[in-house]
């Protein structure tokens, strides 16, 4: 309500400014406001005028040029959107407004500026190029008022100030839950390492207030408030913080359950293939307004991702190599419906536990020796590469022969940005001919 | 004179006939965890490639497999049967001699802590970073140092009564368990390794861990067996044990130190295998009595084709995958072993 106060004012002052200057002569009757309520079709607009207060200001004062959306124009914003902005005063005020120069314009004089200022505080651009438009809106002939012009536009005009503070937007998250916010969240409590790291990535980590115990990279995130785990959370520092969105993991259902308790926004995520991971990143990007910056990272990763995969293509199935993956558990490792498994088969490996119905099985020795893995990928905390070379029966394998042994950053295997750093290291100890 | 001198005939015919019988079937053991694992290689080229490994015999055999074959019947198999055979009797042999020494049928490797000692050197060790070549060396200290710390706490007066041995040995184990815990929380990344070894599990046997193991169970073995004329003065009380002219103390810190090594270099090449050393020398008694002269290598005997067993069960439910041989022994033998408890519990002898 503040800012609508704020407006009016400007009006008033406007008025008292143009008051001097007034041309009289033989002219228009009405003012602007008259002018909606005459034509019929702006029955939407005067009843957001004067649910914001304005209608006032628009019969008195002047000169205004009042860009004037339609009833059609109202329609066709998504469903439950003017609803939305009905209920949030100062939102409603600053789109008003935003359609208000505080000065007599015709068409004509619109299409030879670059700009207008209106008293929203932000200007409206003009575009001249083709048919001439403000805002991205088509513009009618204007109609002259005692007060100013109207301009009839086919398009409701929302200034950034709006947009990027309101997304009004309902997503389905990672446990099926359909999450809506209404507000760009400014303190967001990251649960998850995945989604920590994507926030990092694309440049909304301004809005990151606390994080947990394994958001440990980048290493800024560290200095961060640590709120312990999903499954041991630090509730009341977490409270403390005061987040307006909590992002975790979809497996803590319990802990989603106490933070709605709380009355938290609660996003949950499972990115579980290269995809998801792509689409957290967009979705965070569009939820934090750094849409576009998520954007280029997602396609740099793509870039990266697509010229191996190009390559990979032309070899084909029976001569690419056999990895064995040993995760941080000796003789433990994943089958194809895992992440690691997808960007494996994706960078060209054969993982010889692939088709393998548990998703994380413990093998037999004997039975990778039997195998005969060309690569063996190990996760830099696991097995020592010398370990697992000096097993006993395994230096038959033809990884071991060929000290084709790695030791790989578990990070760069799951699901965050840095997987694409594992498929290309991945990649050069397939392929060391075409990639090293 | 004649009665009791064929009483004891007959007595010492059952003991070799029982011994004998059982020796018999774990050989049998043997061979079936040989020739069955995930890989399946026929029992014809299993011999042959032992063959070809045997000193002097071998030497002639021309090798018409492929190499592999050879390292997993040798390197593999071979070691993992054995591993699963030493541990298992360990283990029981451990638990036989804990019950006697302590006339209490609860009493088992993991109730003086010693398991939850080991368990806590490995991770210990594994968490700052030692090589995987330590890690058995871990377990094996921390389980030794856990029954001299349970046995210095429980010492009163320079006598060690029963009681105060076993509640200090379960508050010791409690102790432990936590501590493993807190480093599971702090450990994040290198968790895995350490629930490898809390639960126990033949997977990474090899023939540097059947050199760990053999030393302690050849020595221990018979070494327990001629102490069971202590061990069945000891079933009568410790002041009758000592009417006999048994050394009491002496007697139970030498037990409970050779215990200590036995399920250290158990637990050093396994984890923490559960069940074993509490339920099978109760098995094995509800069949040869309470007599340790029998009950002890009948119990090693029993406990090796109990592990083989249950461990060829581990290999081979889900294969190529392996379920960790813990799960086996306790799904297994917990109901196998409540329905002997129900059929006899008249004879358990306590």
């Amino acid at each position: 309500m503040k800012q609508t106060t704020l407006a009016v004012g400007v009006l008033v002052l406007l008025l008292g400014m143009s008051a001097s200057g007034c041309i009289t002569g033989s002219g228009p009757d009405a003012t602007i406001l008259e002018e909606l309520a005459g034509a019929g079709t702006y029955e939407t607009l005067l009843s957001l005028l004067d649910a914001a207060g304005l209608t006032g200001s628009l019969s008195e004062s002047g000169p205004f040029t009042l860009f004037a959306p339609d009833d059609a124009a109202f329609a066709a914003l998504p469903e439950g959107k003017l609803d939305f902005f009905r209920e949030r005063p100062d939102a409603l005020s600053a789109i008003l407004l935003y359609h208000v120069a505080g000065e007599d314009l015709s068409t004509a004089d619109v299409s030879k500026k670059t700009d207008i200022p209106t008293l929203e505080g932000s200007t409206l651009p003009v575009r001249t190029a083709g048919a001439v438009t403000v805002g991205g809106a088509a513009l009618g002939d204007d109609i002259d008022c005692t007060n100013g012009s109207l301009i009839p536009v086919n398009a409701v005009l929302v200034p950034a100030s709006v947009s990027d503070r309101y997304i009004d937007l309902t997503f389905t998250d990672g446990a099926g839950r359909s999450v809506y916010l209404a507000e760009v969240p400014q303190r967001i409590v990251s649960l998850a390492s995945s989604a920590t790291e994507v926030l990092f990535a694309i440049g909304a980590d301004d809005a990151v207030v606390g994080v947990d115990k394994f958001s440990t990279y980048p290493a800024e995130a560290t200095t961060l408030p640590n709120l312990g785990s999903g499954s041991a959370l630090a509730m009341e520092e977490l409270l403390a913080l005061e987040p307006d969105l909590v992002v975790i993991w979809y497996f803590y259902g319990d802990a989603i359950q106490s933070l709605e308790g709380h009355g938290l926004p609660v996003m949950a995520i499972n990115p579980a293939s290269i995809d998801d991971i792509f689409d957290l990143m967009a979705l965070l990007g569009s939820i934090t307004g750094t849409g576009e910056e998520a954007q280029s990272v997602i396609d740099t990763m793509a870039e990266t991702i697509d010229a191996i995969e190009e390559y990979v293509a032309t070899i084909v199935t029976d001569e690419r190599p056999k990895v064995y993956y040993e995760t941080s558990q000796p003789f433990k490792t994943l089958n194809n419906q895992t992440f690691t498994g997808e960007i494996i088969s994706r960078a060209g490996g054969i993982n010889i536990a692939g088709e393998l119905e548990t998703k994380y099985p413990v093998l037999a020795s004997e039975w990778i020796i039997q195998q005969d893995p060309d690569v063996i990928v190990v996760l830099s905390y696991g097995a020592s590469i010398e370990e697992i070379k000096a097993r006993d029966g395994w230096s038959q394998i033809a990884a071991v022969r060929n000290d084709r042994v790695y030791a790989i950053e578990s990070n760069w295997m799951t699901s965050n940005p840095r997987l694409v750093l594992g498929f290309e290291q991945l990649a050069k100890w397939l392929y060391p001919e075409q990639f090293q | 004179m004649d009665a009791i001198s064929s009483y004891y005939h007959s007595k010492r015919l059952r003991r070799v006939a029982v011994l004998g019988g059982l020796s018999a079937l774990l050989f049998f053991t043997v061979i079936i965890g040989i020739m069955v694992g995930p890989v399946q290689v026929g029992p014809g080229l299993i011999m042959k490639v032992i063959y070809s490994r045997l000193p002097f015999l071998g030497n002639d055999v021309v090798q018409t497999w492929p190499q592999y074959y050879t390292s997993i019947v040798i390197d593999v198999r071979l070691p993992r049967v054995v591993l699963a055979m030493l541990v298992g009797m360990g283990l029981a042999v451990s638990g036989c001699a804990m019950q006697g020494l302590f006339r209490n049928p609860m009493a088992s490797p993991y109730v003086c802590g010693i398991s939850s000692g080991g368990a806590f050197g490995a991770a210990l060790a594994v968490n700052i970073g030692l090589s995987y070549y330590f890690v058995p060396f871990g377990a094996f200290f921390f389980a030794a140092l856990t029954v001299f710390v349970v046995y210095m706490i429980a010492r009163v007066n320079g006598k060690v009564p029963i009681t105060t041995l076993l509640l200090s040995g379960i508050a010791i184990s409690s102790f432990f368990s936590a501590l493993v815990s807190l480093m599971l929380y702090v450990s994040n990344e290198r968790l895995e390794r350490i629930v490898f070894w809390m639960m126990g599990g033949l997977w990474s046997a090899g023939w540097d861990k059947v050199a760990i193991t053999l030393p302690f169970i050849v020595i221990s073995v018979p070494v327990f067996t001629y102490l069971a004329r202590d061990l069945n003065a000891l079933l009568m009380g410790e002041e009758s044990a000592a009417d006999l002219g048994i050394e009491v103390e002496a007697t139970k810190r030498f037990i409970l130190a050779l215990t200590a090594l036995t399920v250290g270099a158990c637990v050093a090449v396994s984890g923490v295998i559960g069940f074993v050393g509490l339920i099978i020398p109760h098995v094995t008694r509800l069949f040869v009595g309470p007599d340790h002269k029998v009950l002890i290598p009948a119990s090693a005997l029993v406990g090796g084709i109990f592990l083989i067993v249950t461990d060829l069960f581990a290999r081979m439910v889900i294969r190529p995958s392996e379920l960790p041989v813990g799960i086996i022994t306790s799904l297994f033998g917990v109901p196998f072993f409540l329905s002997l408890l129900r059929r006899r519990r008249t004879e358990m002898g306590w």
